[in-house]
């Protein structure tokens, strides 16, 4: 059994990466958390847009 | 009588906004993810800092992931241990642990992955703190 499935890490990658880029470029605590919001929706969406991209050249 | 030498005194010390404090941030940055904004008592800045490096390296390390050493003669390996050693004091610290890497399944992939971008977001944070301490950045 893998210990972290390709959904679940890419969320921890995704959430971690947001929440860091949020801080070093966003001054106040309410624009941080609108970046790393929209920054974590654009990480997963645009993974699983690629990946359904990417899915008949896979076959 | 003659005056004893103190070169502390005859140098002046790292003043904020000065580029030896700069590079005091960046270096303290380095080796411990989050000391360069400690330092600059950027206190919030630093516990994200710290916390997202030091998550991004134990996901690495506990998904079996690679972490490259200086012997690597592959381009893209020698490209993976620069990012690893950006992770500064955790790299020795996960090359300690002796962890075998498998990288025969995805999980092991995504784990060298982890470590690699936590040592890239660690040098980011430290060139942060470099542009803070210099006043580059407010």
């Amino acid at each position: 059994m893998a210990p972290l499935g390709h959904l679940a890490a890419l969320a921890l990658f995704a959430a971690v990466a947001s929440a860091a880029l949020a801080f070093q470029s966003q001054p106040t605590n309410r624009e941080r958390l609108v970046y790393a919001a929209k920054s974590f929706v654009l990480f997963v969406g645009g993974a699983i847009l690629l990946a359904w991209l990417l899915y008949p050249i896979s076959r | 009588m003659r005056p004893a030498h103190n070169s502390e005194a005859s140098e002046p010390a790292p003043r904020p906004g000065s580029m030896a404090w700069g590079l005091a941030a960046f270096v303290a940055g380095w080796l411990v993810p989050g000391l360069g904004h400690a330092l600059l008592r950027r206190w919030s800045r630093a516990v994200v800092f710290c916390i997202s490096v030091a998550a991004l390296a134990a996901a690495g390390v506990w998904l079996r992931g690679m972490v490259f050493d200086a012997q690597s003669t592959d381009i893209f390996e020698r490209l993976g241990f620069l990012a690893d050693l950006g992770a500064g004091v955790l790299y020795p610290l996960a090359q300690s642990f002796h962890i075998a890497a498998d990288i025969s399944r995805a999980a092991g992939d995504y784990g060298t992955r982890f470590f690699a971008a936590a040592g890239a977001l660690n040098l980011l944070c430290a060139f942060d703190a470099y542009a803070i301490a210099t006043g580059r950045k407010p």
